[in-house]
């Protein structure tokens, strides 16, 4: 719309007002029903918007798109009943059934975290690590949302909310240690488990914040360096833990601790929350 | 987000259930992909790491809300997290660099009246001439473009998906959109249709 043009309304507002998201009065709509300039921008908005609908109906989906969708879907579904995920579930099984099926079931989510954690662990030289929660009493540590208790050690506590579960959880790890904290509501409290592997025990903290999942490892520091690390492109990806990762981890490593914020939110994202995590202070000291 | 509602145990519903809601999307996710990545190739990768995902994460959808939505949604960021690293052409657009171009956007606008009705003249582009138009759009715009026009998505919908407010929504579609019909409308009077 030409700006010496009289008319008071912005094309902006005509925009919304074409989408049908813009509330507008009744003088507003009188005057864009009398007013030519107006219809004509409403036209022209209302031909772009159909124009590029029907463009994007054109194109149809490549010959065996949907046969390829479920392969995969096929291989996840194998996947999910694979002897690793069996092992995890006969373990978590011990200690509290339908957790176990939830990590069966999310492994599929964390199997790539999982895996990237461990090849990392796997890299670690054979040294005294700084601090290590004493396996015994993390073993015993499961999480059971469909019961909204926790088993600690044989003992079953209650909790009423994921905020509940997560001090619960802090406790009963009994060691100092970092945690999401959410600035906001959307962050959730879903699970924290054991991770363990060339000699060493770490935590894994699971969260959801909206769609997106996060989990915060937290390693005893064995002096990992440049370790390769599967992603799920299938090429090797290098990554370098005395400063900030790409693609989805975020790794640091503070007073004798190796964090690793992994997640499928973007970058910046990540690396926000991240900043966040190392802020608060420990909990559980 | 306590998970006591209740879930089917059996992954052979599960996954029943799954294709009988995403199947009927796949044409719409295939060509917000193809919009997004400007690469037929890509296009299907993203496509079908859409659906995967999807599948990973159907127990976090509730039942009962917009189905369509969810799945623009993981396409989107799996857009933004995977596909963006490997697209070609510029990076990004200077944010100053864009205030530039409005800038002058606004002024070739000035004083500009149509003399034909712009949908009689938009009509007969060539699908060509559309797509390059869309595909030369700078990703700020043309993500909620694709999302809101070609995927009739409610602006919620596409603040959502986007992680971005309503009101920019709002005001990038309107600029994108005012960018494309600028663009269309310069092809169209150099070939003599307006």
């Amino acid at each position: 719309m030409a700006k010496t043009d009289p008319c008071p309304i912005s094309p902006e507002t005509l925009s919304a007002l074409a989408d049908g998201e813009e509330s507008g009065d009744e003088a507003l709509r009188a005057h864009v029903a009398a007013c030519p300039m107006c219809r004509a921008e409403m036209d022209g908005v209302i031909a772009i918007r159909r124009l590029l609908r029907r463009s994007s109906l054109r194109v149809p989906t490549p010959e065996g798109f949907w046969p390829a969708v479920q392969s995969r879907l096929d291989a996840r579904d194998r996947a999910s009943r694979s002897v690793v995920r069996r092992l995890l579930a006969a373990v978590a099984a011990a200690l509290g059934t339908r957790w176990g099926l939830r990590l069966a079931r999310d492994a599929v989510i964390a199997g790539a975290a999982i895996a990237a954690l461990l090849a990392l662990l796997w890299f670690a030289p054979p040294r005294e690590p700084a601090q290590s929660p004493a396996p015994t009493v993390l073993q015993a540590i499961a999480l059971d949302f469909q019961e909204n208790t926790m088993s600690v050690g044989g003992r079953r506590l209650p909790y009423t909310s994921p905020a509940e579960a997560h001090s619960a959880f802090v406790a009963a790890v009994g060691y100092p240690m970092r945690v999401v904290t959410a600035p906001t509501q959307r962050v959730s409290f879903i699970g924290g488990r054991v991770v363990s592997g060339a000699g060493v025990n770490g935590i894994e903290l699971a969260y959801t914040l909206g769609p997106h999942r996060i989990s915060l490892y937290q390693v005893p520091d064995a002096g990992q360096t440049r370790p390769s690390v599967p992603s799920d492109a299938g090429a090797p990806r290098r990554y370098q833990f005395d400063a900030v990762c790409g693609c989805n981890i975020v790794a640091w490593r503070e007073d004798g601790v190796l964090y690793a914020l992994v997640s499928d939110l973007a970058h910046p994202t990540l690396l926000q929350i991240a900043n966040h995590v190392k802020q608060a202070p420990l909990v559980g000291a | 987000m306590l998970r006591g509602k209740d879930r089917k145990d059996s992954t052979e519903d599960r996954r029943a259930e799954f294709e009988a809601l995403a199947q009927k999307y796949q044409r719409d996710i295939f060509n917000g992909a193809l919009r997004m990545t400007r690469s037929r190739d890509d296009a299907e990768d993203l496509a079908q790491e859409t659906f995967v995902k999807a599948y990973s994460s159907f127990h976090q959808f509730r039942r009962g809300t917009n189905f369509k939505a969810w799945l623009f949604r993981i396409l989107t960021n799996t857009y933004i997290n995977v596909y963006r690293r490997k697209r070609r052409g510029p990076e990004f657009v200077a944010l100053d660099d864009l205030t530039a171009d409005l800038a002058a956007l606004n002024r070739a606008e000035e004083g500009h009246s149509p003399t034909e009705p712009e949908e009689a003249a938009l009509a007969r582009l060539p699908d060509e001439e559309i797509e390059k138009a869309l595909s030369e759009l700078p990703e700020v715009f043309r993500l909620v473009v694709i999302l809101a026009d070609m995927q009739q998505l409610p602006y919620r919908d596409v603040a959502e998906a986007l992680d971005i407010p309503v009101g920019t929504v709002r005001s990038r579609l309107f600029r994108g959109r005012r960018i494309l019909r600028r663009r269309l409308r310069e092809y169209a009077s150099g070939r003599g249709m307006i």
